[in-house]
């Protein structure tokens, strides 16, 4: 583990969750671990079925049946500077009821089915902040529209009556933020908030996201597959693969430098690094969650895989020079292997 | 919205005639008329009915002419007098005849939907939280057998049940010592206690129905984002469930409650005929059998009306509760 | 290095263990409908039903050979005589032997309410046997015989396992006489909507336009008149000096020209999302004929969902005829079916002293259950995705 300077905000370590399936036990988030501090935007990338956004979801206690955060330790500050361990609470719990919306603000992947259809947006604006703030109708009412004028909701007085089908892709997201932001959380997880929007609208959402960071001092979680988005916002980047953490340190040292393969693979997808004009996709799909490879979990998509060690023993997950942590056989004494045994393409 | 009630409303009115005229055809078919079964009875009663009497009749009936001219004499009466023409066999005008019964009718339909509305949704919520749980096979287990039982085998059971374990046979409406009273307490309860059987019946059904329809609408609705969208927001379980998904439930059965009243009305006609109670079905059937065909025509034609009606009702609720369709219709 | 992981490294290694995979090609090697009998065979309930569902069938069509009796051998002196139990092992002086029989009836006379009962009486055995001879029938209209599955050994002698009815007649083979007539006008009447709604729901659905808005206001307005009063009305016109089997055709047709509207609504469902798919398209732009679009390209791909809304409108039929003919509308004695019978418990006193008369009704039950869980299974079966 690495040594925070200053007490982080969040603090994750070891993170198990399991979904016990008909075919089997799914262990979608297993030992995962990382740090977020004050007003820092931490953003975590993989594939479909990397276990990212279940992680956001242990994180708020939104993981449904069969799901279960069956270990770990998950300490977060809390406002008036003590902490708790959110793994140790049960999700429906008051404790942790009165955490969601207050101190960690949460938004959804689409805009349009993470908002009710048959309910204006002011209501759904204003219940979280009469409960947690404890506001009248009139008051919350004042809050919700403060809220949406932050989030550069156009004539959001006129408009709290809404419906979200009247609105665009853009303005429903911007409606979703401003309900999470509205009792100005400490941290925002934000579940790839922009894949589902068009590139203008989602370049303007990161910005603003980016802006709002700044006024209200809150860090960010930021799930994303999406490198190109990773390389505007993010502090310090996690990869994940098939529930485990893959590499993750500073941003800059991960893009510029990445060092596990499936990071360079990523990156080849959003980047010529090359320099042949040409974008390369990872070869093969992610394996079935019930059928995990032996040893490494990406040996079987890997160029550099090393037959009799990658495919029969797990690398460890293991500093490199200070905030750096890789999990590869390429880099378990610390330095790169010779890579003479690898495979050509 | 009120565009809409207007433009819905008017939509009635072509379905109204073209049923009129369905109705109509239905109760010309049977070969012969009124006066052929009449003349048949007074013959088997050993009274003779001479041949000119009877065409003197028919004449007097319009029964002589075509049916096209018999179908636009009963459709402009009814619609500019709201005259439904007389009955041949009570000799009184038909509206006098189904009145009172129109009224026992419309009760025990409204009766039985409250209840189905009263039982199915709340069932319907808890067995979609607790999926797989006891009460949830439980509330299957009954939803088929609400389907499957005949409504005339439930009645029979219930009236067996009543005779041999509160030794009352509970036909009719009343009791003889509240068959003329004035309205009390008594009397209500009276009437209650001999309408709870179509009302249970009738219910049951509508009740498998539902509860079947609002726990698929209810899983469904549960897993949709905006379920955790209110979870992140802190919301208690109950409080989320019943202001998102359960609201959003109630929609299809909304709808689903227009479809019922169709299926209500039918079936009252049955389980009316079957536990004696004087409402429209018992009438009808008479009336069928007698061919007195003013009288059965006005009978099939008003409980079109109240399906009509019904379905007109349960879409504008649905404009009102879903704002999605009311703004499809603006 | 081994051969099997070079040829791991060399190739992307299969992302499923070998069982899945060997699944996953069993199943895409499938046919449709290959897949849908795994599906079905998975669904127990539903597997059990079917298996009842034939059974009344096979049960409906045999029933001159499976019934003890005749639907009309009446035992007056046997009126509303309540069912016997049927004895496997007999006891005698030497011990106790195989020898399946029933007891006879003794009458008692309750003095006070000068009713007459009947007990029964461990002196006079009735032995009972299979295949044995009884009332004669003609099967099918093909032969005649008078062998019975089962029944009393020695013909005439009562034998009444759920009872008699007014006429003494025995309930026990009228239900499975019953069974005949409400389980085929269910099947028939079933059948003739199927014609009706496939043609209208197809044409509504591939056509559209000014057709498809004409056949859906049709439906509309159908839906929209009380089934039961509608039926009533077109039942009271049905001649009473018809022919027994004329009155089943009437009443069956009866039944269908509501019944149809349902499936030409699922029919019309499938032929509009269909009619964009690719390979109706492809079929189009090769130059087929509309007919062989859809006898050949549309129609076999919904056959399962066709099956399924069969199986699941058949049960309404059964209800519909029950509620018919019991309140004298529908079919008339000497015809028996459930509905029928029922009409024998009409009065609610003669119920009350031989509750046995109910019997008809839990077929109708166990007819309507089985072929509603049987409907449900297809229909899951057929589309797994389906709500």
């Amino acid at each position: 583990m690495r040594a925070p300077t200053a007490a982080p905000l969040l603090e994750v370590d070891n993170l198990r969750t399991h979904f016990t399936t008909p075919g089997g036990l799914v262990k979608s988030v297993d030992g995962v671990s990382f740090t977020v501090g004050h007003q820092e935007t931490v953003c975590i990338v993989g594939e479909s079925g990397s276990g990212k956004s279940i992680t956001a979801r242990s994180i708020m206690g939104l993981v449904r049946r069969p799901g279960r955060v069956v270990g770990g330790r998950m300490n977060f500050r809390l406002r008036d500077g003590s902490t708790v361990d959110l793994a140790a609470i049960p999700p429906d719990s008051a404790t942790y009821r009165a955490i969601r919306g207050r101190e960690i603000g949460m938004i959804f992947q689409e805009p349009m089915s993470a908002l009710s259809p048959v309910h204006t947006i002011g209501s759904q604006i204003e219940e979280g902040i009469r409960l947690h703030l404890g506001f009248g109708a009139r008051a919350a009412r004042e809050r919700a529209v403060d809220a949406l004028e932050k989030v550069g909701f156009p004539g959001a007085r006129q408009r709290l009556n809404t419906y979200p089908f009247q609105l665009s892709g853009g303005l429903r997201q911007r409606v979703c933020i401003a309900m999470a932001l509205a009792c100005e959380p400490s941290l925002l997880i934000a579940d790839e908030p922009t894949t589902a929007l068009d590139v203008t609208t989602q370049a303007n959402i990161l910005e603003l996201l980016l802006r709002l960071q700044g006024e209200l001092g809150m860090a960010i979680v930021f799930i994303t597959h999406d490198l190109g988005v990773v390389a505007e916002i993010a502090d310090r980047v996690v990869v994940m693969y098939l529930g485990q953490v893959m590499e993750a340190g500073p941003a800059s040292g991960i893009l510029g430098h990445p060092r596990h393969p499936y990071t360079r693979g990523l990156l080849r997808c959003v980047a010529d690094i090359e320099g042949d004009g040409l974008l390369r996709a990872i070869p093969g799909i992610v394996p079935h969650p019930l059928a995990r490879p032996p040893g490494c979990p990406f040996s079987t998509r890997c160029e550099e895989m090393m037959p009799g060690l990658c495919d029969t023993t797990a690398p460890e997950l293991l500093a490199i020079n200070g905030e750096s942590r890789v999990r590869c056989h390429l880099w378990s004494s610390g330095q790169p292997h010779v890579t003479e045994g690898a495979v050509h393409g | 919205m009120f565009a809409f009630i207007i433009r819905r409303t008017a939509l009635m009115v072509p379905t109204m005639l073209i049923i009129s005229a369905i109705v109509f055809v239905v109760i010309q078919l049977p070969p012969g008329d009124f006066l052929d079964t009449l003349a048949s009875q007074l013959a088997s009663q050993g009274e003779g009915l001479a041949d000119s009497q009877i065409a003197l009749l028919r004449e007097r009936y319009g029964l002589d002419q075509s049916i096209l001219v018999q179908y636009l004499k009963w459709i402009t009466n009814i619609v500019t007098a709201l005259d439904f023409g007389q009955s041949f066999e009570w000799n009184k005008a038909v509206l006098d005849v189904i009145a009172p019964r129109f009224w026992v009718t419309l009760g025990i339909a409204l009766l039985s939907l409250a209840l189905t509305a009263v039982v199915a949704i709340p069932c319907g919520i808890y067995v979609s939280l607790r999926q797989y749980s006891l009460g949830d096979n439980l509330a299957t287990f009954f939803s088929f057998l609400g389907l499957a039982v005949p409504n005339v085998l439930m009645t029979l059971v219930l009236m067996y049940a009543s005779f041999t374990l509160f030794d009352s046979n509970p036909g009719g409406l009343f009791s003889a010592q509240y068959q003329d009273a004035p309205w009390s307490v008594g009397r209500v309860l009276d009437l209650l206690a001999h309408l709870w059987i179509p009302a249970v019946v009738l219910a049951t059904a509508g009740t498998a129905e539902v509860v079947r329809v609002m726990r698929a609408t209810m899983l469904d609705e549960l897993s949709k984002p905006y379920v955790d969208t209110a979870r992140a927001k802190g919301l208690t379980e109950a409080r989320l469930t019943m202001k998102y998904p359960a609201r959003i439930a109630i929609n299809p059965i909304v709808s689903k409650l227009g479809w019922m009243i169709p299926i209500i009305v039918s079936s009252e006609a049955v389980v009316s005929i079957v536990a004696d109670i004087p409402t429209m079905g018992p009438l009808l059937l008479r009336s069928l059998l007698a061919q007195d065909m003013y009288l059965a025509g006005a009978i099939i034609l008003l409980l079109a009306f109240l399906t009509v009606i019904g379905t007109l009702i349960s879409d504008i609720l649905l404009a009102l509760l879903d704002p999605r369709i009311r703004h499809a219709m603006e | 290095m081994s051969s099997a992981t070079d040829t791991t490294a060399a190739a992307p290694a299969p992302a499923v263990p070998a069982a899945i995979a060997a699944q996953e090609s069993r199943l895409a090697g499938a046919s449709e409908w290959r897949l849908i009998w795994w599906r079905f065979r998975r669904h127990r309930l539903a597997f059990a039903s079917g298996i009842v569902v034939l059974a009344i069938y096979v049960i409906a069509l045999l029933a001159d050979p499976i019934a003890p009796a005749s639907t009309e051998a009446s035992k007056p002196q046997y009126t509303y005589a309540p069912p016997q139990m049927l004895h496997l092992f007999r006891t005698t002086d030497d011990g106790w032997r195989f020898e399946p029989h029933v007891l006879g009836y003794r009458v008692q006379i309750d003095p006070r309410a000068m009713r007459r009962s009947f007990v029964t009486d461990p002196d006079t055995v009735i032995p009972v046997g299979l295949f044995v001879r009884g009332d004669r029938y003609s099967f099918l209209g093909l032969f005649e015989s008078d062998l019975h599955l089962f029944g009393p050994i020695e013909a005439g002698q009562p034998f009444f396992l759920l009872g008699a009815d007014r006429l003494g007649r025995d309930v026990l083979s009228r239900t499975i006489h019953g069974a005949r007539v409400s389980m085929s006008i269910g099947l028939v009447g079933v059948l003739m909507s199927l014609a009706i709604g496939v043609v209208l729901g197809g044409l509504s659905g591939y056509l559209g336009g000014l057709v498809d808005s004409a056949i859906q206001r049709t439906i509309e307005i159908i839906r929209s008149i009380p089934t039961i009063p509608l039926w009533m009305g077109l039942a009271a016109a049905v001649p009473l000096t018809w022919h027994p089997l004329a009155v089943y055709f009437a009443v069956t047709v009866i039944l269908s020209l509501i019944g149809w509207t349902t499936i030409a609504r699922i029919v019309r469902g499938k032929f509009l999302s269909l009619r964009n798919e690719d390979f109706v398209v492809s079929a189009r732009l090769d130059g087929a004929s509309q007919t062989r679009i859809i006898l050949v390209h549309m129609l076999p791909s919904f056959y399962s969902y066709i099956i399924a809304a069969t199986t699941l409108a058949v049960p309404t039929m059964i209800l519909s005829e029950t509620a018919l003919s019991f309140i004298g509308l529908g079919l008339q004695p000497p015809m028996v079916s459930w509905g029928v019978l029922l009409k024998e418990a009409q009065n609610i006193r003669s119920l009350a002293s031989a509750p046995w008369l109910f019997a008809p009704g839990v077929a109708v039950m166990i007819a309507v259950l089985s072929l509603s869980f049987l409907g449900d299974g297809l229909r899951d079966a057929a589309d797994p995705y389906q709500k």
